[in-house]
């Protein structure tokens, strides 16, 4: 996913003279169907380009990289079906990305290499998700050689900056994806970056490659894991369920969920052997039934763990299956904050 | 984890199992428990637990008009197990 910002921005002083028309910007909506609101930031967030259509969008491709070219980045995407190790990718400028690759390649697949080792070049989240304005997000770009994600920092970060980044990422796809309907589907701490800055952090969420996609990208923390198709948490529901998940991690350790996983698994198992042919297996009886489950294994965790409780149903409530995409996300994290008294991010 | 029982499931679990069906008025299906409960090792004391929760899941389900049957089931099968001490 590839954010570019307002027209106006592209058109102005960021290029350094190079021109980009509304006629280009207009293209790369329109592939997208997006019709931005005035004033409103947009997302570059195209599905999956099927075999024989990559020549159709290289046209927009090579616009969209030389205006990317000209204001300083590197876009790097992953080449189909190769491994997912981030040394197979390649800046999209590269001619095989697209034409030695006959299933052509997923525009929304662009990324920066995310490991700081790789990072020689400029890097810069192209899905800078805090809504921070490019010609702002440019002048630290440079400093983000060093970042590191939340799952790397877990062990120097305290308890509260952790929550703090988990909870800036959380909004930021609240005010920004799930509007549109997209979510990311794979949110976990290896997927956020902290942000230090000030003496202080945030947190944004990085690797777009299987937004809006199905399947299950990391068990541990998808919902179908847990509940199978018992759960109405598929489109944006499905990030909350993760950031759930990736709370308690936060608030325990991450050996522990697996244990809570495994012992929900089982847990599971059980009432599934236990149910009698009338209550038919989809049906909201059963998932009454697993959710009864999945509670007191869920609660269990939580007095185990120390997880206070005015948390725990908080958490709760981000992990409920029954629950679909009607969620008040605000709410949720105000509370968190509240609680462990995390200073609100200042946004624009 | 605090089962360090591995694989195996423990009376605690099948416990923990069918409380969601007794608390829901739900039948169940009352071979997988008694063939578990068999399997597993079990103190008389959570043999007494499984009985006051079936009791429990009886009652439950007569005042829903829902099929009792299969927790007169395992009540028998735990008072043959208890040695019908417990009335």
């Amino acid at each position: 996913m590839l954010r570019i910002n307002t027209p106006e921005l592209l058109k102005e002083d960021a290029l350094d003279g190079v021109p980009v028309t509304d006629e280009d910007v207009r293209v790369v909506l329109e592939m997208e169907g997006i019709v931005p609101r005035a004033g409103e930031d947009v997302f570059y967030a195209a599905d999956d380009v099927q075999e024989g259509e990559a020549e159709l969008i290289a046209p927009v491709r090579d616009r969209v990289t030389h205006v990317l070219d000209q204001i300083g980045f590197t876009v790097f995407a992953q080449p189909q079906n190769a491994s997912s190790s981030i040394g197979t990718w390649k800046p999209l400028t590269d001619p095989t990305m697209v034409f030695k690759h006959t299933k052509g390649f997923n525009p929304h697949r662009f990324d920066v290499p995310a490991h700081p080792n790789l990072a020689a070049e400029r890097i810069f989240p192209l899905y800078n998700l805090k809504g921070r304005h490019l010609q702002e997000a440019l002048t630290v770009a440079p400093s983000r050689q060093g970042v590191l994600t939340l799952d790397e920092m877990k062990y120097t970060l305290s308890l509260q900056n952790r929550l703090k980044v988990l909870l800036d990422a959380l909004r930021g796809s609240n005010a920004e994806l799930f509007p549109r309907g997209i979510h990311h589907s794979d949110v976990k701490p290896p997927n956020i970056f902290v942000n230090e800055n000030d003496g202080g952090v945030s947190g944004e969420l990085f690797d777009f490659e299987g937004a809006g996609g199905g399947g299950v990208k990391s068990p541990l923390y998808s919902p179908e894991t847990y509940f199978g198709n018992h759960t109405s948490r598929l489109n944006v529901g499905h990030d909350v369920f993760s950031y759930g998940i990736s709370m308690l991690e936060i608030l325990s350790s991450d050996d522990a969920v697996i244990s809570f996983h495994n012992a929900w698994q089982k847990r599971r198992e059980l009432i599934h052997r236990f149910a009698t042919d009338s209550v038919s297996s989809d049906s909201t009886k059963m998932l009454a039934l697993y959710y009864n489950g999945f509670s007191t294994v869920f609660r269990d965790f939580c007095t185990r763990n120390a997880i206070p409780e005015q948390v725990s149903v908080v958490i709760l409530e981000m992990l409920d299956p029954r629950v679909g995409d009607m969620l008040n996300i605000p709410s949720m994290i105000s509370r968190i904050e509240a609680f462990y008294k995390i200073p609100r991010l200042r946004l624009r | 984890m605090t089962n360090g029982k591995g694989g195996e499931t423990s009376a605690n679990d099948v416990i923990a199992a069918l409380d969601g069906f007794v608390s829901l008025a739900q039948p169940v299906e009352e071979t997988a428990v008694i063939e578990l409960l068999h399997s597993a090792k079990v103190t008389p004391n959570q043999l007494k637990h499984v009985l006051q929760l079936c009791e429990r899941g009886k009652q439950m389900c007569l005042s829903h008009h829902v099929e009792a049957g299969s927790y007169v089931a395992i009540i028998e099968y735990v008072r043959m197990r208890l040695g019908n001490h417990i009335s």
